[in-house]
């Protein structure tokens, strides 16, 4: 919410800079994430038309393009939605044709001192404050537009070598031959109002005024991130408030113009007080409407709220002030009874700007005879628009169920300055003054007439009661405060406070044991003991409470399977693999394409159509990472993430949640010395190795998942993890992309992935100690043709079975094929056999026979030993 | 040296024709000249192996001063003595050409591994390089690291949870705009109202779960992914936080603002200065900000990241509300706690200067690139 300092300054009546009050309601809680300094440095002054003629129209294009034009400036003003009417009079309608003309005007001679009053500006280029007032204080300036200007008016308008604001300079420059001499400023152009083409006039100020002090233009304005919870800081009265309060004093706020009249508004049927607790309206006869005084319609630009007219501009200026929304019907377009009431079903209404709705039962609304006439805290409806005509005014403050509002503009899409307060939570108590602020904006506006009758309805609530035990507050944060002082932050946000004695026999000198505590009404978010700890430890100011450490109540544990995410990320990235993080939904056409199992767990309300389920499994996603390294021509990755996966069927409450660990690799493998060689599936079931003993794994071409080779991958097995595994499922899977897979996801080159659930994986087996061994070990080597048929893992099992106690191990070292062994259906495979005995060195006969009995068991299940 | 090497000697000798016949040697000049032509022998040996065929041919069991012992016993008993001492004298000196040799040798071998043409050692190792680290889990997990030694056990939770656990539990209030501050994803399959599948919009579900499944006191921690329906230079629909709690009697504002300093100071340096103004979140009270002195400000320079306030916010936190204790079981009035949540993206992007939050979930190849995970590093 936008703030104007000089506004707060007039309400708290006192004068404080700009950084100071940042500081303060952002100690406070009323945090300022900006400050703009605005009408600074503009050198406009008041001047009077001494001629007026209009240009030739060939010249017209060539006007349009001077640097008045707003456009050029690059300064737009900044609009904050605002949906009440545009209609009415607006004072600046750009319907006549734009008719250029040159404008003779007369001024006064500039003070010698003027160039002082703008603050951190140099000394002005070029411009000789005494030759100033020497030289004849008449310009000639070519003006865009001439419409509505006459002599004798008094417009604003920059001499040359003055600034129109801060960094922009008029110059003296010469048009089609023709010398033009400063500027006369539109609306626009000082940052008023919208409008860029017509030229302002102000009409009420003497000639050689500065304008920015005619039209009080120079500003700060605080922007405010006010928190949902803070509805009654929405208006300068509320920021005040706190303000005040945090400066140790009370906020009064200003008085308003109540009506005398004893008579009725109008009659008022509150149909629905369920959600609207209270409703006042003032009828207001013989208003004229026209616009607002430019000092008035240059605070509200600089609020974010464009002007209007006089009588919605002061229905705006009520809402900024009080942060209460207050709504101007015709009143001669109302007939009947007004009624709050919830709307009838398929009801509709056309709104301010034009829209229209078809409502429903939980709507409410206010309607007269002729049906809905707004759509209660959110927006007026057409039909009783103030406009050009409009003569009398029913003017309305109410209470309406911050739920109900918000349901409603929820569902509407309107999201308005009333309902964003509204469903905030605004009091019901203070009406009447909220209407008398109103009033005293259209007093000053001009909208004339006066104030013919009043009708309101409060529903009767009990006070809220809260209290506040000084010993909580001193226990929950740290360090205590006299409950005098906490009664008096509590009085100066507008609380009835009591101190509470304890019981009967206390004296009068003795520490008072509670505080009975009624917060103001606008403060509906004081419900309870800890909302007013809250209230009293940020008017002390949290920098006031001390820090200290708890004791420790843990060890700093850490869940298993964290611990062992850690672990394999830490290695897979010491084994070159990048991190990545990838969204946990995915599109379900690109599941399709991946031939990955269907996501069970659609979005209702995704983003957008590719981010549409939740992800069953992580591949599809590192194969997405991977076309898009590929389409940035990166043909080798090795990618690995660790990520959660969203299983189990739709007929479970809930997504069964997964971490798996996927890895992919393509291109070429790492290491340039050896000749660049693709990726296959040994690379990727090196992974694999790293995470978990082989031994506690099975692989096998069991349930191999449809998008891997059906010749290249594998299936892991396991029955022990952290968690067990599924009965009669792979954990995981290694292996070849499916070359259809790899074609249909428009992939290139070698490509092989892996995926495992983590917590499934078996830990490392524990078995007995083996000593250093103190006798030296013999190798022997063992080269088979192995038919394809007969797998390592089965041949490894028999030469160990058959090497006797003395064979530590079987590591195969070589795997060759070449066409002849090919056409045979073999390939050749090594084995580094080593033997050692505990307790002595073993001798050359014993090694040799046990290796001999090894190559005997390999020949028997059908290898050839090669010499 | 056995069996193999002696066969080869007889071959080798059979092809010398200049070998003299020790069964021609009668006196001690030809001991002595046998001698000599074993020193000739030995010093002409090239290479290792070389040498150790002459010695063994010389001095082994089958070696010919061995059968010259065994010609002893044809000597005359009284130049016996002479010619054994020739024989051993030659022997000695052999020995003594041998151990030249060899000594030799290992000084010329050692002296041509020094000498090979020198490798190019600008060229990279076989494969040496690190794969990289992710900044926003790098950062995450430095974080668990840094609360675990402050007590806190780590932990994980839901990424889909129900809105109850989300946001009732948690003490927002029904049809309120402090929802709106989390626009959700909801997934298909839960129930109506407080049952409804959503994606969790903060790691604080984890409050949640873990005040339903503990007594207190209890010190949790927590980071993983969080969801919001945002996509923007500043929003990411997918990102991370990390939240923590401490419960047990007599927690207060202090321990709060002692843990959060205590944190901040180990993460950004001991001079950092810690400010706590007030805030609202739903689920803490009193609640609060926690700005950190700029640690991006250089004189005489316009800070981006601070945009030169000297302040910059790091994370949200509070004492736990009541409304929160009260659904859990947990008397409010008996025990209290605090709690505070930060974007772990916000602080991998402050410390590694990225700009754009979608980078980080791009996964770009490029992008990535900056983060190398060397043993060094940061991460
Ligand atoms: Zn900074």
């Amino acid at each position: 919410m936008r703030v104007s300092l000089t506004w707060l300054q007039e309400l708290v009546g006192e004068h404080l800079q700009p950084d100071e009050v940042a500081a303060l309601l952002t100690a406070g809680g009323l945090e300022v994430e900006a400050v703009t300094h605005v009408g600074a440095g503009c050198e406009a002054e008041v001047a009077e038309i001494v001629s007026v003629v209009p240009l030739a129209s060939q010249d017209r294009a060539l006007v349009a393009k001077s640097p008045c034009n707003v456009a050029a400036m690059g300064e737009g003003t900044a609009r904050e939605g605002s949906r009440l009417s545009e209609g009415g009079v607006s004072a600046a309608q750009p319907s006549a044709p734009q008719v250029p003309g040159r404008v003779q005007v007369r001024t006064m001679p500039m003070c010698p001192d003027r160039g002082a009053r703008v603050p951190n500006e140099g000394p002005h280029r070029g411009s000789n404050p005494v030759a100033d007032a020497e030289k004849a204080q008449a310009f000639s300036v070519i003006a865009r537009s001439i419409n509505g200007l006459g002599v004798g008016d008094k417009v604003a308008f920059v001499r040359p070598g003055r600034q129109l604001k801060r960094g922009h300079r008029i110059e003296a420059r010469t048009v089609r031959g023709e010398l033009s001499e400063g500027m006369l400023c539109s609306a626009a152009d000082l940052e008023i109002a919208d409008n860029p083409h017509e030229v302002i006039t102000l009409p009420d100020h003497a000639v050689g005024t500065l304008v920015a002090d005619a039209l009080r233009l120079e500003d700060y304005i605080l922007e405010l991130g006010v928190t949902p919870n803070r509805a009654d800081a929405l208006g300068h009265w509320g920021v005040a408030r706190d303000l005040c309060a945090l400066r140790g004093r009370r906020f009064e706020a200003p008085l308003g113009t109540t009506c005398a009249s004893g008579t009725p508004a109008i009659a008022l049927d509150i149909q629905a007080p369920s959600v609207c607790e209270g409703y006042a309206a003032v009828a207001w006869q013989s208003v004229c409407l026209r616009p607002s005084p430019w000092e008035v319609q240059a605070l509200l630009n600089r609020l974010g709220q464009r002007p209007v007219s006089n009588i919605v501009d002061a229905t705006n200026l009520t809402l900024l002030e009080t942060g209460h929304p207050v709504h101007a019907f015709d009143r001669e377009r109302l007939a009947g009874t007004l009624a709050v009431r919830m709307a009838v079903p398929n009801e509709s209404i056309t709104l301010l700007d034009g829209s229209r709705h078809v409502l429903e039962a939980g709507d409410v609304v206010i309607a007269d005879a002729q049906g809905p006439q707004a759509l209660a805290g959110i927006m007026g409806g057409a039909t009783s628009e103030v406009n050009a005509s409009t003569s009398a005014l029913l003017i309305e403050a109410a209470h309406f169920a911050p739920e109900s509002v918000r349901r409603t503009a929820k569902r509407l899409g309107l999201h308005t300055d009333a309902s964003h307060r509204f469903e905030r939570g605004l009091g019901s108590q203070g009406l009447a003054a909220i209407l008398a602020t109103c009033a005293r904006w259209l007093q000053r506006l001009g909208a004339g007439g006066c104030c013919t009758g009043l009708t309101s309805y409060t529903s009767m609530m009990a006070p809220r009661t809260v209290q506040l035990r000084p010993a909580r507050f001193a226990a929950f944060m740290g360090r205590a405060v006299a409950a005098e002082r906490m009664a008096m932050h509590l009085r100066h946000l507008g609380c009835e406070v009591t101190l509470l004695a304890d019981r009967a026999g206390q004296s009068a000198g003795e520490a008072p044991s509670a505080l009975e505590v009624i917060p103001p009404d606008v403060r509906r978010d004081l419900t309870r003991e800890v909302d007013l700890i809250e209230e009293v430890a940020r008017l002390e100011g949290y920098e006031t409470f001390q820090a200290a450490l708890p004791a420790l109540v843990g060890a700093g544990g850490i869940a298993p399977l964290l611990r062992r995410e850690a672990r394999a990320a830490a290695a897979l990235r010491a084994r070159g693999l990048g991190e990545a993080v990838t969204f946990a939904f995915i599109s379900s056409a690109w599941l399709k394409i991946a031939r990955a199992p269907a996501s069970n767990w659609p979005l209702q309300n995704p983003l957008t159509d590719d981010r549409d389920v939740l992800r069953p499994l992580l591949y599809p996603s590192l194969l997405d990472v991977l076309l898009d390294a590929q389409r940035r021509q990166q043909f080798s990755a090795a990618l690995f993430e660790i990520g959660t996966v969203f299983q189990g069927d739709g007929a479970s409450p809930k997504p069964t949640e997964r971490t798996h660990l996927a890895w992919v690799l393509s291109g070429t493998a790492p290491g340039w010395l050896d000749g660049s060689q693709e990726v296959d599936y040994y690379d990727a079931k090196a992974i694999v190795e790293m995470l978990a003993p082989a031994g506690a794994l099975r692989f096998s071409d069991a349930e191999l998942p449809a998008w891997l080779h059906p010749r290249q991958s594998a299936t892991l097995w396991s029955t022990e993890g952290i968690v067990a595994a599924a009965e009669g499922a792979p954990i995981g899977w290694v292996g070849v992309l499916h070359p259809e897979v790899r074609e249909a996801l428009g992939l290139r080159g070698a490509i092989v992935v892996g995926e495992v659930e983590l917590a499934a994986l078996p830990g490392s087996v524990a078995s007995a100690l083996q000593d250093p061994p103190r006798f030296p070990a013999a190798e022997r080597d063992l080269a088979f043709e192995v038919p394809h048929a007969l797998r390592a893992e089965t041949l490894v099992a028999a030469l160990r079975a058959a090497g006797g106690e003395t064979l530590v191990s079987v590591v195969p070292f070589d795997l060759y094929e070449d066409a002849a062994l090919r056409a045979a259906g073999c390939r050749s495979l090594a084995f580094r056999c080593v033997f050692r005995d505990l307790g002595r060195t073993l001798t050359d006969e014993e090694v040799t026979s046990a290796s001999q009995a090894m190559r005997v068991a390999g020949e028997r299940l059908g290898a050839r030993t090669r010499l | 040296m056995s069996g193999n090497g002696n066969s080869r000697v007889s071959s080798t000798e059979s092809m010398d024709p200049k070998g003299s016949d020790e069964r021609s040697i009668v006196n001690i000049a030809d001991v002595r000249a046998l001698g000599q032509e074993a020193a000739e022998r030995l010093v002409a040996a090239k290479t290792q192996e070389a040498l150790r065929f002459e010695a063994a041919r010389w001095l082994g069991g089958d070696g010919r001063l061995r059968r010259l012992f065994e010609r002893m016993k044809q000597i005359e008993p009284a130049e016996r003595k002479a010619f054994g001492q020739a024989i051993n004298g030659a022997k000695k000196a052999i020995e003594a050409a041998v151990a030249e040799a060899e000594s030799r040798l290992r000084r010329d071998s050692l002296a041509r591994e020094l000498a090979v043409a020198p490798l190019d050692i600008t060229l990279p190792g076989r494969c040496g390089a690190p794969g990289t680290f992710h900044p926003v889990l790098a950062t995450g997990r430095e974080l668990i690291e840094l609360f675990r030694s402050l007590g806190f056990e780590a932990v994980s939770g839901p990424q889909v949870d129900t809105y109850g656990h989300n946001f009732t539990f948690l003490g927002f209030p029904k049809d309120h705009p402090a929802t709106d501050m989390q626009d959700s994803f909801f997934v298909a399959g839960g129930g109506a109202g407080d049952a409804r599948l959503l994606l969790r919009t903060h790691t604080s579900n984890v409050q949640v779960q873990e005040m339903h499944r503990r007594e207190p006191p209890m010190a949790v921690v927590s980071a993983g992914a969080v969801f919001r329906r945002d996509d923007d230079i500043t929003h990411s629909p997918m990102f991370y936080q990390l939240e923590g709690f401490h419960i047990a009697k007599g927690i207060s504002f202090a321990h709060l603002r002692g843990t959060l300093t205590r944190f901040v100071q180990a993460l950004f340096g001991a001079d950092r200065a810690v400010r706590l103004r007030p805030s609202y979140f739903p689920f803490v009270e009193p609640g609060a900000e926690l700005d950190i002195s700029c640690p991006f400000c250089e004189p005489n320079r316009s800070c981006r990241v601070c945009k030169d306030s000297g302040w910059v916010e790091v994370l949200g936190c509070g004492m736990i509300h009541p409304n929160v204790f009260e659904p859990a079981g947990i008397d409010y009035e008996r025990y209290s706690g605090f709690a505070f949540g930060l974007g772990v993206d916000r602080l991998a992007m402050l410390r590694y200067g990225v700009r754009d939050i979608r980078w980080l979930y791009a996964n770009d190849p490029a992008f990535l690139s900056n983060f190398p995970a060397y043993v060094a590093g940061g991460a």
